[in-house]
């Protein structure tokens, strides 16, 4: 008898002008979305080889172990056109220093080392997941609210339970047509969307990423019929279809855009997160700490003073090509002692901008505390892990990051006995003194204006042609960066508090449903 | 008739579960933002205050040197406006701190208490619960003003009578529009009663003017949706093939539309990424180092130190590399940004096809909140360092031991008095202060949309119009 119900429904839902618009509007969005959506992620991906081009160029250029200072870029992946997520924060590159260097006043190095803004976060973030929380589960609504109240006011119901068809197979029998007939709608998106993804897009497309679609696509099905349990609920709660329509899609509305938001703008409030000048004071407070720390550890050391010249280097930074020889060893004295101190106060300072970051991790946790109510809110919390743009992937990127700007300092601490080495802030040997000496003194001694200029033109001629000559580091030994993404173990233990949430809102709305169908007059 | 037609609307509409649904969630969605935004603006003031007080202090200390003055960098930031209670703009996302001195500048940063990681949520702002909720009960009351009155059988009764169509329908326009106007107006009187009760929003004559018009654009917007309701119950006999339509259209025009911007800006223009920027910046700067050493901004131009009689050194040499630096910086920032602007505007002006995106913009202007203000403030600030400059450069003519030349090198000002080194009075430097746009203005600015908005509103009147006159009321 159910299976008599379930197929009656099934075909009558599938006459609908609900159901035809509805699945051909989500598989429409699909078909427009999805290569738009591929299309941002190949230029995505087109951008990341080139950061990582440019930073490996800039790596090769490296003169001195001090300018090391490279840029962490994570790959963006395709699964961020199903939920966006935190993508752009993942996005984010990762610029791997040993010691804080914002403190220079000079408004020109700010240019240098500062992100520059980006206004495109005005914009809302549209991906895949978007469509199915709305449209979907809109459809998924408009199928199951006049389920039981429809037929209730048509007087088919009483003709139907005035058989020996019990309450029980009714319900059962309609919820199976229900779900029938969203797995149609939610497959035909899915295929069409994969169709697209992997034939006209051409992209590749792992083990995993499949695996991690599939499951994007069955916790699709799960969320979907959490809502039409919802609707079936409604439905079966309202004598009358026009007010199961009305009271289903205001909690639509509230579920779906309200608690998110409200959520979102509470949690801000209950937990605020520190302001950028507070943060800011405590930074310049630590770095005026450090450089006290600095001035008492070299008190000790003898000055002496000397001249000296400085290259432009790698990533942006200077370093020391011509340099006295007195000067040279009492900066090497300086570094052995200051480079530890500097790299302390960094340390520090990382804690401090990790425990900002935690607080608003805090803030984020809040509101997905006050919105996972929402069964959106869930299902795009689940599409977020299974899309590697969630809240844990950035946490787990943050730790890759820390551990390898720990491997980066120990690498450059190696290779320079400590900071005690002239490699470290310097390429210039005895030699290199000797010919800048050689170079200048008949300069200073020339009394002819016309024969200084000369010499001037040489000095610059020998100068230019050094700084073009100067061998880079072989850094064939250092460490890289190899982003390895969270596996998917990893990924279903995230979703599986989410899951079991969605499965039992699901079966609590069908009991419910089950119990008021039960005491339903259907009269 | 066309008042018995309203009289009778509104009764229907008072009395339904619809409208108390309605009303209860819009009035409290208006008091809790209400209540978010009277904190958070009193934080934001403090904020502001803060760092302001600070810039300033720091600013004074500057004054017995008029090269400190000029070297100075200032960190001038928006002042929070009380009319983010009204649209707040994704102020929260945008840049709202400029950073210069009187020669050269930075990019422009967010400073504040944003959480990056929450920055895709909307605040309850009236725009927010105006687009989003109440263009979704406008939908709800007019999915069935015409086809349900024909299931039940009292359209042709109506009709029979000596009433005309075009009564009926703008009897039906109108009680919709009051009975939408009820919770709107209860819920907008509510949320200024808490702010104003917390009493550190102060809203002046313009504030006041400037909401009088949002309100305006608010029942504009709702109307669109009024006529898009009447005009699609009026294409279909069943007011559940109805529904099916305007919910659906509405998550095109209100969610999706909107959400596509960001697609159709990166489509529309490319921008360079930040890491390009970066490069370029980096590549420029080193580009001029080593035209530096070759002496094309002068002989000796490389070359600095505490004594400025040295012969070796050439300070005019020196200033014109670092005009050109400075300059050349100054105009990557500045078309970096143009671009971003453009980028922007590019995507809004695709996306104006959805009323949504069209009310929210036109209340941002209005407001002066959102791009709007960025760009605004923007060119105040362009403005005031282009004064700063002038008067320092007025103040350094007078002082004959100055080399007058202009550049932004705290060492060499120091050592070789490229700028003046006389004290100044600190009353006299001048001072930025934020100008917010008078409503004239705002109005001039927000001319297109509110136009737009107006057009749907025809277009879609008209349509129902149309519409309804070919309705088979059978």
């Amino acid at each position: 008898m159910i299976w008599r119900i379930a197929k009656k429904e099934f075909l009558l839902n599938l006459m609908t002008f609900k159901f035809s618009i509805g699945t051909l509007l989500c598989v429409v969005l699909m078909a427009v979305f999805m290569p738009v959506l591929v299309s941002d992620y190949q230029q995505r991906l087109k951008d990341h080889h080139a950061n990582v081009a440019a930073n490996d160029e800039e790596l090769h250029k490296v003169k001195v172990y001090m300018n090391i200072t490279p840029t962490i870029y994570r790959p963006p992946t395709i699964l961020s056109i199903f939920s966006k997520g935190l993508e752009k924060r993942l996005g984010c590159p990762a610029k791997i220093e040993l010691y804080d260097v914002s403190q220079s006043g000079d408004i020109m190095d700010a240019v240098v080392t500062d992100e520059p803004p980006h206004l495109l976060s005005i914009f809302p973030l549209l991906d895949i997941s978007l469509i199915f929380k709305v449209a979907m589960s809109i459809l998924s609504l408009l199928l199951a609210y006049d389920v039981i109240s429809g037929e209730r006011e048509q007087g088919t119901l009483r003709l139907m339970l005035s058989n020996a068809t019990s309450r029980a197979q009714v319900l059962l029998g309609k919820m199976s047509a229900g779900l029938m007939t969203l797995v149609l709608s939610v497959t035909m998106s899915f295929l069409v969307g994969f169709l697209i993804l992997r034939f006209f897009s051409m992209v590749a497309l792992s083990r995993s990423d499949y695996i991690r679609i599939t499951l994007i696509y069955l916790v699709s099905l799960i969320f979907v019929s959490v809502i039409f349990n919802l609707g079936l609920l409604i439905s079966c709660l309202c004598r009358r279809s026009a007010v199961s329509l009305t009271l289903g899609i205001f909690i639509w509305l509230f579920l779906a855009v309200l608690l998110p938001n409200a959520s979102a703008c509470l949690a801000s409030h209950v937990k605020p997160v520190k302001a950028t000048h507070e943060f800011d004071e405590t930074i310049n407070e630590l770095n005026e700490e450090c450089n006290k720390d600095i001035e008492k550890s070299i008190k000790g050391i003898r000055q002496r003073g000397g001249n000296e010249s400085y290259a432009s280097g790698a990533f942006g930074r200077k370093y020391l090509i011509i340099c006295e020889g007195e000067l040279k060893g009492y900066k090497q004295e300086c570094y052995a002692m200051t480079e530890p101190i500097r790299i302390k106060y960094m340390k520090r300072i990382r804690e401090i901008r990790e425990g900002h970051f935690g607080t608003c991790i805090q803030q984020k946790k809040l509101a997905r505390l006050f919105s996972q109510w929402s069964p959106m809110t869930l299902y795009e919390n689940m599409v977020s892990v299974l899309s590697m743009t969630d809240l844990n992937n950035v946490q787990y990127l943050n730790a890759q990051v820390k551990l390898y700007t720990d491997e980066v300092i120990e690498y450059v601490r190696s290779k320079t006995n400590d900071f005690r080495s002239l490699v470290y802030f310097t390429t210039c040997t005895e030699q290199d003194w000797h010919e800048a000496v050689d170079h200048f003194l008949p300069y200073l001694e020339a009394e002819n204006e016309a024969v200084k200029d000369r010499y001037m033109d040489e000095i610059k001629q020998w100068y230019v042609q050094k700084i073009r000559n100067m061998p880079s580091l072989d850094l064939q030994d250092f460490p890289a960066f190899i982003y390895r993404p969270p596996g998917i173990a990893q990924s279903l233990k995230g979703i599986m508090m989410h899951l079991g949430l969605l499965i039992s809102m699901s079966v609590v709305f069908f009991g419910v449903a089950f119990v008021a169908l039960l005491k339903y007059d259907i009269r | 008739m066309i008042r018995l037609i309203l009289k009778k609307e509104m009764l229907e509409n008072l009395t339904s579960l619809r409208f108390v649904m309605t009303f209860v969630l819009i009035v409290s969605l208006f008091a809790m933002g209400a209540f978010v935004f009277a904190s958070k603006h009193t934080q934001r003031l403090h904020d502001y205050w803060t760092n302001m007080n600070k810039n300033h202090a720091a600013f004074n200390e500057t004054a017995d040197k008029l090269y400190k003055i000029a070297l100075y960098n200032q960190h001038v930031c928006s002042k929070p406006n009380v009319l983010t209670l009204c649209a707040e703009g994704f102020e929260k996302c945008i840049p709202n701190t400029f950073s210069f001195n009187a020669l050269s500048k930075t990019y422009p940063t967010h400073r504040g208490r944003m959480n990056d990681l929450l920055s895709g949520f909307f605040d309850l702002d009236w725009s927010f619960v105006v687009s989003l909720f109440l263009s979704f009960a406008v939908l709800v009351f007019t999915y069935d003003s015409f086809s349900g009155e024909k299931q039940s059988g009292t359209l042709r009764l109506i009709l029979a009578g000596s009433i005309a169509r075009h009564s009926v329908l703008l009897g039906k326009y109108m009680g919709v529009m009051v009975t939408i106007g009820l919770p709107l107006l209860v819920g907008l009187l509510t949320s200024l009663i808490i702010v104003s009760a917390y009493g550190r929003a102060p809203i002046g004559i313009t504030g006041w003017s400037k909401m009088l018009v949002i309100i305006f654009l608010s029942f504009l917007y709702l109307s669109t949706f009024a006529c898009l309701g009447m005009f699609v119950s009026s294409r279909t006999s069943q007011p559940v093939n109805g529904i099916v339509i305007l919910l659906f259209m509405w998550i095109i025009l209100v969610i999706l539309i909107p959400g596509s911007g960001r697609i159709f800006a990166t489509l529309s223009a490319k921008v360079p990424t930040q890491a390009e920027m970066r490069r370029s910046v980096n590549d420029f700067t080193q580009e001029l180092a080593e035209g530096l050493i070759n002496d094309k901004y002068g002989r000796n131009a490389y070359f600095s130190g505490p004594n400025r009689d040295d012969p070796l050194f050439n300070p005019p040499a020196r200033a014109q590399y670092y005009t050109t630096r400075t300059n050349g910086v100054k105009k990557m920032i500045d078309e970096y940004i143009e671009k971003m602007i453009r980028q922007v505007v590019m995507g809004r002006l695709f996306t104006r096809i959805s009323p949504t995106a069209t009310y929210r913009s036109a209340c941002e202007t209005i407001a002066g909140t959102g791009l709007t203000r960025f760009c605004d403030l923007r060119r105040q600030v362009a403005d005031y360092q282009n004064n700063l400059k002038e008067f320092v450069h007025v103040k350094d003519a007078a002082d004959t031991d100055s080399l007058h030349l202009l550049i932004d090198e705290a060492s060499t000002a120091q050592w070789w008095k490229t700028i003046s080194h006389d004290p100044v009075d600190f009353q006299t430097v001048p001072q930025f202060k934020e100008r917010t746009p008078a409503l004239g203005e705002a109005l001039k600015e927000a001319i297109w949309d509110i136009g737009v908005l107006i057009l749907f509103n025809l277009l879609f009147f008209g349509a129902a119009h149309v519409s309804f006159l070919m309705y088979d009321v059978l």
